[in-house]
């Protein structure tokens, strides 16, 4: 009991004995100095969400390490397009940074009509943050269904089609469903939802089929045996669902989707507090500790060099596009 | 018997010196923020996110919740004294508490709603100890169609919750259905009366319409025609803010009723709070002999609401804990904290974490008790404020609005929300509308809409859901039945004012 | 005491106005769809429709029967709503205590006669206050004086 308390405290007043450590990066260069005051992360999803706890997490030990306060901001709103205008719009001098998701990145151009920033110009990566992959799911008492070749045949016999749910139109998980049920020629309904929440109980109760949903939620309800995880999207197996076939093994090749994040920096900040960003994310995230905090909550943490976030935001965007055509969704 | 002395387990958990103090301190903190118009259970707990990762889970987790329930506790009592819901689901208290606080009842008011809250939150914990999987096995049986139709009921019964004519309540039930229509449709995506402003995508944000049509309308209603020389005048001793024995007497039957209405609505994902307190306060208004006192200071008014709203808090934890789906936003973060300390909240939590599950349990009950000692000196203190002449205290509370309001998603365009609805609100007041059913008409909104197509697209357009399913066959017959007996209670009452009239002419003449 | 009942009558009116647009306006914009997958304009306007009805209910028979003129207090509207709207646009640019200080003066005004010195000190302790509660106390990324731009 001691010992915990010892380590609250450790924490609160943590903060500033950290900035009598030595600087991480070679103090010759003039932005050395960063961070010299609070830095603010916007984040642009409600608190609570993962891509909030998880902000908040690395946020929390990036101010241990750099000794001055990551702030977390939350401005949530329109499929995170508020938040990432925001960011984009920010003075580029290092201190307005925040999470950028796939969406951001690769999805929303396709998405909206308008979109109030230009996803190649106005932000740039830091370094990747963390993924997370979807896991087809389908209720054990409704689907009788135990591979993912039983339950296509099944569901392409289904009188009047099958139905599947998602966190709402044009997330990647309703992108996912959409790309699955065109590919292997299944008669389905997608019937969207204000989240997993929602998701879950009407899968348990049978009124919809099946969802491609962020594996996170689905862990605990997989594990009671109520759900069953027929795939996973990830290249390679999730190492919370050691059992679980990805999408390949399981038979539908050339089918990996993960949902990932890199945290921005408005585009025009200099190269070399980008690069100290980067280092110090390396190291807060590459520890045993990080690694298992992140995977606890379903997703991996990610580092990397900004260039490394440049090119997977690049390298996704034609798959993105011709997804989002497939499933013919369209945002104002 | 296997669950006493699994209780007996959790209190020594519980009653461990490191838990008694992060339960005292989650409750004081939830009281503080409650009272506060805007600020959340839901900021807080996720600014001390992190500093949960340095206690042991079960202590983290019965910190987050005493802020929680905590919260829900201190809401109300910035609506009995300023007519400002510190939480959405304290609006309710508005309506009975404010004009409690006008007569000079303020302190009896804080008084019952303490107790009420008390009462709720007690024996939600016991509904929660003892029927946790079959109330989550009910939960899990309602479908869209049934949904509608509770929602359905839910609003033909906020047609009570109008003092005036019902024409006028259910015209804002109406209204506030409208409101809600605004932002993303979530079935297309497609954008509705928005208008292209991105602020507006999510919709208009439900803090800022209840402290609007509440808080800022009353204040502009207030200036110049109030001096609070009449509150000020009473003395305040403990005599006066002691609750009668006629208070005693009116106020325990609705707490039970509150705590069952409460109980069930807490249970359902995504219902929550706000609708349990909206729904006690309309069954105890079909209930009561006289339904003309509500609105004017009935004491049923708050101490039922309030247990309801204080029950659902406890309740909301059944999905929570059994199936690891949280019940709403400020469940899904106390979710996010305990799966950071790597415990998977789930249908095993009980067998696998049975110190965790009772120890929280028992905190639930420890932490109600905190509240109880922690907020009756207090209420001295808070009637006390209403003396502050009115010239200093308006302005201290628009500022408090404002800044509450901004901090919920940092944003200056809530801030200008709160101000539009304080307008509209006012032109509520001169007009003579009531600002409840508006509200309850704006969070049921999307609901029902949602469930209604969400309900259309699984049956492929067949309407028969709507009656072939028994849950939501039963709701609907309530609901007609509701109406028929409103239909006819109207027309006896038309009968019986002509009657009154006759007879006060007879009496002139 | 009016001949007919004004307040309804206005309130009647509003409603019946407000419906008939909103039902245009979901007609016109959104599509409706059809039972089977119902568009995202159907629900509001049935919504609209019903709105309407209902303030021709409540307008109507007002016009039978006596009833009160409302009379809106102009200036404490105006001076509130004009509090608030400063607060909303001094707090991101400036920070708390700019924008504190001008709700404070310009609510003041809705009263008819002006203490300055009062509202002065009330403004003072009010910032104190509101930097030392939301700021530094719960930890609302609000600073009180926004030194930088962004």
């Amino acid at each position: 009991m001691t010992i915990s308390r010892r380590a609250l405290l450790g924490t609160t007043l943590g903060a500033p004995f950290a900035a009598t450590l030595p600087p991480l990066a070679s103090p010759a260069l003039g932005q050395s100095q960063w961070p010299a005051r609070p830095v603010r992360v916007i984040v642009p999803w409600p608190p609570g969400g993962s891509t909030d706890v998880l902000a908040r997490l690395v946020a929390e030990q990036l101010s241990q390490k750099l000794g001055q306060p990551f702030v977390i901001e939350n401005r949530p709103g329109a499929g995170g397009n508020i938040g990432h205008d925001q960011i984009a719009k920010s003075t580029p001098d290092g201190y307005t940074m925040g999470p950028v998701t796939v969406g951001g990145w690769s999805i929303n151009q396709y998405l909206y009509a308008r979109l109030p920033y230009d996803p190649e110009k106005d932000i740039s990566p830091i370094s990747m943050h963390w993924e997370l992959p979807n896991v087809l799911a389908v209720p054990t008492a409704h689907v009788p269904a135990t591979n993912l070749q039983d339950f296509i045949t099944w569901a392409k016999t289904k009188q009047g089609g099958v139905n599947y749910g998602s966190p709402g139109v044009g997330t990647t998980p309703h992108l996912s469903g959409s790309m699955f049920i065109n590919r292997l020629g299944i008669e389905g309904v997608h019937v969207p939802f204000r989240g997993a929440a929602q998701t879950i109980p009407a899968l348990l109760g049978g009124d919809i089929t099946f969802a491609l949903d962020n594996l996170a939620s689905y862990v605990p309800i997989i594990a009671s045996g109520q759900m069953r995880a027929l795939a996973v999207t990830s290249a390679e197996r999730w190492p919370t669902l050691p059992d679980v076939p990805t999408m390949a093994e399981a038979g539908v090749p050339d089918f990996v989707v993960t949902s990932w994040c890199a945290m921005a920096f408005p585009a025009g900040v200099p190269s070399a507090i980008t690069q100290r960003a980067a280092a110090a994310i390396k190291e807060v995230s590459e520890t045993q500790a990080m690694q298992e905090r992140f995977l606890r909550t379903g997703a991996r943490a990610l580092y990397g060099t900004p260039e490394q976030a440049a090119e997977r935001a690049a390298r996704e965007r034609p798959m993105w596009r011709e997804v989002v055509r497939i499933s013919g969704a369209r945002l104002e | 018997m296997e669950v006493l002395g699994m209780l007996g387990m959790g209190f020594a958990t519980a009653l461990t010196p490191e838990n008694l103090f992060y339960c005292f301190l989650g409750v004081f903190l939830g009281t503080f923020i409650g009272v506060l118009p805007g600020i959340g259970a839901l900021a807080t707990i996720s600014m001390l996110l992190p500093l949960t990762f340095h206690v042991p889970a079960t202590t983290a987790i019965i910190m987050l919740a005493g802020i929680y329930y905590g919260a829900s506790y201190g809401g109300s009592t910035a609506s009995i004294l300023l007519n400002l819901p510190g939480t959405p689901s304290a609006a309710v208290a508005c309506l009975d508490g404010y004009p409690m606080a006008k007569q000079g009842r303020a302190g009896v008011a804080l008084f019952m709603t303490t107790i009420a809250s008390f009462v709720g939150a007690s024996l939600g914990i016991v509904i929660l100890t003892l029927f946790a999987p079959k109330l989550s096995e009910v939960a899990l049986s309602f479908g869209p169609a049934d949904y509608f139709a509770m929602m359905l009921l839910g609003l033909v019964a906020a047609a009570t919750l109008a003092q005036g004519s019902p024409a006028k309540g259910i015209a804002m039930v109406l209204f506030g259905l409208c409101l809600g229509m605004v932002g993303t449709d979530v079935q297309t995506g497609q954008q509705r009366f928005t208008f292209d402003v991105p602020y507006l995508s999510d919709g208009v944000s439900l803090v800022a319409i209840a402290m609007g049509i509440f808080g800022v309308a009353e204040v502009i209603g207030s200036i110049g025609r109030v001096t609070n020389a009449e509150v000020a005048a009473q003395k305040i001793t403990m005599r006066s803010m002691m609750p009668t024995k006629a208070d005693w007497k009116a106020s325990w039957k609705p707490m039970l009723r509150g705590t069952g209405v409460g109980s069930f609505f807490g249970a359902l994902p995504g219902a929550g709070g706000t609708i349990a307190s909206f729904m006690s306060y309309a069954v105890e208004k079909k209930v009561a002999k006289d339904p003309s006192r509500f609105g004017k200071g009935a004491i049923e008014g708050i101490t039922a609401p309030e247990s309801a709203n204080n029950a659902a808090a406890q309740t909301a934890f059944i999905p929570t804990l059994t199936l690891g789906i949280p019940g709403d936003s400020v469940m899904a973060l106390m979710l996010g904290a305990l799966i950071i300390q790597g415990i998977q909240p789930g249908p095993r939590l009980m067998t696998e974490y049975p110190e965790l599950f009772w120890g929280l349990i028992a905190s639930f009950w420890l932490g109600n008790i905190m509240l109880l000692i922690l907020n009756i000196p207090l209420i001295g203190l808070w009637v006390r404020m209403l003396r502050i002449p009115y010239s200093i205290l308006y302005p201290a509370i628009l500022l408090f609005i404002c800044i509450g309001v901004f901090s919920i998603n940092n944003s200056y365009f809530d801030v200008l929300v709160v101000m539009a609805f304080g307008v509209l609100g006012y032109v509520m007041i001169k007009l003579k509308f009531e600002p409840a059913p508006l509200l309850l008409g704006f969070i049921l909104g999307p609901l029902m809409e949602e469930h209604l197509r969400r309900a259309m697209l699984l049956s492929r357009g067949d309407l028969a859901v709507f009656y072939e399913r028994p849950i939501s066959a039963s709701f609907l017959g309530v609901t007609a039945i509701l109406l028929l007996w409103a239909i006819y209670a109207s027309i006896r009452g038309v009968s019986a004012a002509s009657r009154l009239r006759a007879q006060a002419k007879a009496a002139e003449g | 005491m009016q001949r007919r009942d004004w307040t309804d009558i206005i309130g009647g009116s509003l409603l019946l106005i407000f419906g008939l647009w909103f039902l245009w306006h979901a007609q016109n914009h959104y599509n409706l769809g059809e039972l089977r997958r119902m568009g995202p304009g159907a629900f509001p306007a049935g919504l609209g429709l019903l709105n309407a009805l209902f303030g021709l209910l409540i307008l109507v028979p007002a016009f039978f029967r006596k009833g009160e003129m409302p009379v809106p207090a102009i200036r404490p509207l105006l001076a509130i709503i004009a509090g608030g709207l400063s607060f909303a646009f001094l707090i991101e640019p400036a920070g708390l205590v700019p924008a504190t200080v001008a709700l404070v003066f310009v609510v003041a005004l809705a009263e008819q006669k002006q203490r300055w010195l009062r509202t002065a000190i009330l403004a003072a302790a009010l910032s104190v206050m509101a930097v030392l509660v939301f700021t530094k106390g719960l930890g609302i990324p609000v600073p009180a004086f926004r030194w930088w731009s962004y």
